[in-house]
């Protein structure tokens, strides 16, 4: 059994601070980027999610409870968007309409991408607690808030989207299992299971668990545990299997279908229907080193080397470590349980990446598919540099030895502001040093940018510019601007509201154009039908090009 | 001893990646795009220079600053140079365009050079880089029509389904034939097998036939017709063919089936002495996604 810290008095306090300090800074930085293709999809849903929230209210109020969760009903405001369960959606569309329709204190959107940001801080405390009882207060304080110094982790956390959430609820249930495993607690193993739950219930990248932690424990069993005189034989097997691995059938499934209301009808037909549409899930081009990925099968690199490439150095190095510290920790532990908890955080740390790794699988998109596993490995990584630091200091004392790590701490996130600043709009677009930044992985043609929402640069221009009634061509279908979320920046007030927008350019007089290598060919009907290739703006970061803002010559 | 080691080991690197990360940031991420004056001069002579038709290949092609100062009409930037081969050039070259390198390095001509078997240029300082303007083929001049070039000089473009005939107009030296986009005949660039090209698109409808008709300029000896789909369409679960026709003055010349794979179908027809008119005709049984190009010329 591990010996593992306590979270004491002072540690509420420090997580509470953290998460709050989080909350705020995702929250206020909002404004900084743009609204991404899948938030138009979100935020639409949310919408709907409102309205039923209203309809609740309203059927409540005459007295009828059973209404809102008729059939009818629910087909009318959960079918749209069912590729996906409903929680996040469901918060989404509660804090609309709370806290913009019937409070008034945000916006539409605002309200939407306060939830993101409450994931964030959940995540940082969640981290907080990982650092602290594996680890030490130190790990616990520098990891949660180090994390949102990789630009990708900053911008996904904004988003009215699943990732950061579902990143939240693979860590909690890894971090939770493994206290389970330590002390075997039946509250733990209900956490673990309601926690995994909830985790369906935001996305299914978290189906992986069982199918990975159970056959570990299987063959731990086979190695180890079952020279157990307990645990020998048929019975001892049985009796043996860890009660959190039930509890996934009797707490966790009912976890996720009471938040999923579409799945209360035609249960079977229903939850087929999104199986197969992830199981057929088309793949989004990418490209990688000038390899144009259309079809399988995908260069097994591919996630590996963009983790390479799109994480900070320093956190690089923080991953590395936390992957040696497991691993050491594996071989080292003469306790098999022990071994146990290290396997399954490696596990949790690098199974995002290995299942996209797979030459078949395909890519979704960006490094926001696996980022999942980031927390464990970062958090463990800060623990063994921050024991090298107190190795190679061992001579000033210990308190001494404190203050030196804090302020290399301190002055490693300084180092990291520039490049943070660099890419606050466009984090998705940030690739690391050890391909040149920006440049380098433009220069290599790497996938430059993801997701169709680099536009805030732009949109001054255009609200300056054009005439009243103005029609701009916003490249929908070529994972340029969703249409939703063109909608959704006019009510923002973020692009003017007589202002309308097509996906013909021939009906165009402005055009946004985003670049992608596979989408070059929009730049050259663009200059054809506009006459001129000359732009009224455009974005850019370190002098390379990601999208433009051109005007139909007369 | 060891652990020890390892976790020193791992607290030097992140001490070293420290002041990198700060100086790598603030100092070396932004050294190699093009400066201001250089992007200005490249955009002034491809300005003084161009022809419609011609073609701008930017040798940094991640820092378009140039395109600040670009004349309008100028379109033909294209950001392949990497993939590019002497085929793509010479392709290009054929069909009449004077191609302009802006090179942001001087040095770097010597090896594109080679890499596009190139003997034939004119070099212009622009900056602290180059533009190096390669004229177009001889040859090329003799051609008497370029489809991708002239097809809006075509005399009728039309759909027909049985008697029932649908013409499309000439609107910005396209022919359009319908409200969506797709349905049009018109010039354009695109990458077929591969290589980036100038073509005519020209996506045909379900069940109808799609005709292009040219008057053949006088003293013609040959037709070089080349058809293809492109990658969307190859890659489409819509596998339908598009059937080619060739008529010449009435009369069936050619005639095959294009199949949805990257292959070029590259033709070459003996016009006869005397003839006048040259009809292109496309169907094909689902359009979806049917994208249908073809290029050459007449000579």
């Amino acid at each position: 059994m591990l010996k593992l810290n306590k979270f004491e008095k002072l540690d509420f306090i420090l997580a509470g601070l953290i998460g709050l300090v989080i909350l705020l800074f995702i929250f206020n930085t909002s404004h900084l980027i743009g609204f991404v293709r899948d938030e138009g999809f979100y935020m639409r849903a949310a919408s709907l999610k409102a309205d039923w929230f209203e309809s609740i209210e309203e059927s409540f109020l005459k007295g009828n409870f059973i209404e809102p969760f008729r059939k009818e009903n629910i087909d009318k405001y959960f079918r749209y968007n069912r590729e996906h369960p409903t929680l996040m959606k469901n918060l989404f569309g509660f804090s609309q309409y709370l806290l913009y329709r019937k409070l008034g204190w945000l916006s539409f959107a605002g309200s939407a991408r306060f939830v993101a940001a409450l994931f964030a801080m959940l995540t940082a405390m969640m981290i907080y607690l990982f650092g602290l009882m594996f680890f030490n207060r130190f790990t616990a304080v520098t990891s949660s808030l180090m994390f949102f110094m990789m630009p990708h982790i900053f911008f996904h956390s904004h988003l009215v989207c699943f990732d950061v959430p579902i990143l939240f609820f693979w860590t909690g249930t890894f971090v939770l299992y493994a206290l389970y495993l330590n002390n075997r607690s039946l509250k733990l193993a209900v956490a673990t299971a309601v926690f995994f739950g909830l985790g369906m219930a935001v996305k299914h990248n978290v189906f992986f668990i069982p199918v990975t932690i159970a056959p570990l424990w299987f063959v731990m069993h086979i190695i180890k545990y079952r020279k157990d005189p307990e645990s020998a034989g048929i019975k001892g097997f049985f009796k043996s299997i860890p009660i959190v691995f039930w509890l996934f059938i009797f707490v966790s499934i009912p976890v996720y279908f009471l938040q999923w209301p579409w799945i209360w009808y035609d249960t079977v037909d229903r939850f087929m229907w999104y199986f197969n549409f992830h199981a057929r899930h088309v793949n989004y081009t990418n490209y990688y080193f000038g390899q144009e990925l259309a079809t399988a099968p995908f260069p097994i690199s591919f996630p590996w080397g963009m983790t390479l490439f799109t994480t900070p150095v320093i956190h690089l190095i923080f991953f590395i470590a936390g992957i040696y510290f497991f691993v050491e920790r594996t071989v080292k532990e003469k306790n098999w349980h022990s071994k146990e908890i290290y396997i399954s955080l490696i596990i949790g740390s690098l199974f995002p990446i290995a299942l996209i790794s797979h030459p078949s699988v395909v890519i979704f998109g960006g490094i926001k598919h696996w980022f999942t596993g980031y927390p464990l490995m970062m958090t463990a990584g800060v623990f063994v540099v921050y024991r090298g630091l107190s190795i190679l200091f061992d001579r000033f004392g210990r308190k001494k030895v404190l203050i030196i790590n804090s302020a290399f701490f301190i002055v490693a996130a300084m180092a990291l502001v520039p490049l943070n600043v660099k890419f606050s709009m466009r984090g998705a677009a940030f690739f690391n040093k050890l391909i040149g930044g920006a440049q380098g992985a433009a220069e290599l043609r790497m996938q430059r940018n993801f997701w169709g929402y680099d536009i805030l640069d732009l949109v001054p221009e255009l609200n300056r510019v054009a005439p009243r009634g103005s029609v701009v061509y916003v490249m929908g279908g070529y994972e340029g601007l969703n249409w939703n979320s063109f909608q959704y920046l006019k009510r923002e007030g973020i692009i003017r509201e007589d202002i309308r927008g097509t996906n013909s350019l021939e009906n165009a007089d402005f055009a946004f154009f985003f670049y992608e290598k596979q989408n070059e060919h929009i730049l050259n009907e663009i200059g054809m039908e506009f006459k001129t290739l000359r732009p009224l703006a455009v974005t850019e970061t370190d002098s390379v090009f990601y999208s433009a803002l051109f005007r139909r010559e007369k | 001893m060891k652990k020890e080691l390892i976790e020193r080991t791992f607290a030097w690197i992140f001490i070293v990646s420290i002041p990198v990360t700060a100086v790598f940031w603030l100092f070396l991420s932004d050294t190699r795009g093009v400066d201001e004056d250089t992007e200005r001069s490249f955009a002034e002579i491809v300005n003084r220079y161009h022809n419609e038709g011609d073609v701008v290949f930017p040798e940094v092609d991640w820092d378009l600053g140039f395109l600040k100062h670009l004349d309008h009409g100028i379109t033909n930037v294209l950001l392949t140079l990497k993939e590019s081969g002497p085929d793509d050039i010479r392709l290009f070259r054929d069909d009449g365009a004077k191609i302009f390198f802006l090179l942001k390095n001087r040095k770097s001509w010597g090896k594109l050079k080679e890499r596009l078997s190139i003997d034939e240029y004119e070099k212009r300082e622009a900056g602290k880089g180059v533009v190096v303007i390669v004229p177009p083929k001889e040859d090329s001049l003799h051609k008497k029509l370029i489809f991708s070039r002239d097809v809006h000089k075509a005399s009728e473009v039309f759909f027909s389904k049985g008697e029932d005939k649908k013409p499309c107009s000439l609107v910005s030296r396209r022919w359009r034939c319908s409200k969506h986009r797709w349905n049009h005949v018109g010039y354009t660039r695109a990458v077929v097998n591969k290589r980036p090209q100038q073509v005519v698109w020209a996506h045909p409808r379900t069940g109808e036939n799609l005709h292009i008709i040219f008057d053949i300029p006088e003293n013609s000896s040959t037709i070089n017709l080349n058809t293809a789909m492109l990658e969307r369409a190859v890659r489409s679960r819509n596998r339908s063919p598009v059937k080619v026709t060739v008529i010449i003055d009435e009369n069936k010349v050619l005639e095959y089936t294009n199949r949805s794979v990257r292959d070029v179908y590259q033709n070459k027809i003996d016009v006869p002495e005397g003839a006048e008119r040259l009809e292109l005709r496309f169907k094909t049984r689902d359009d979806g996604q049917r994208h249908f190009i073809f290029n050459g010329y007449i000579e």
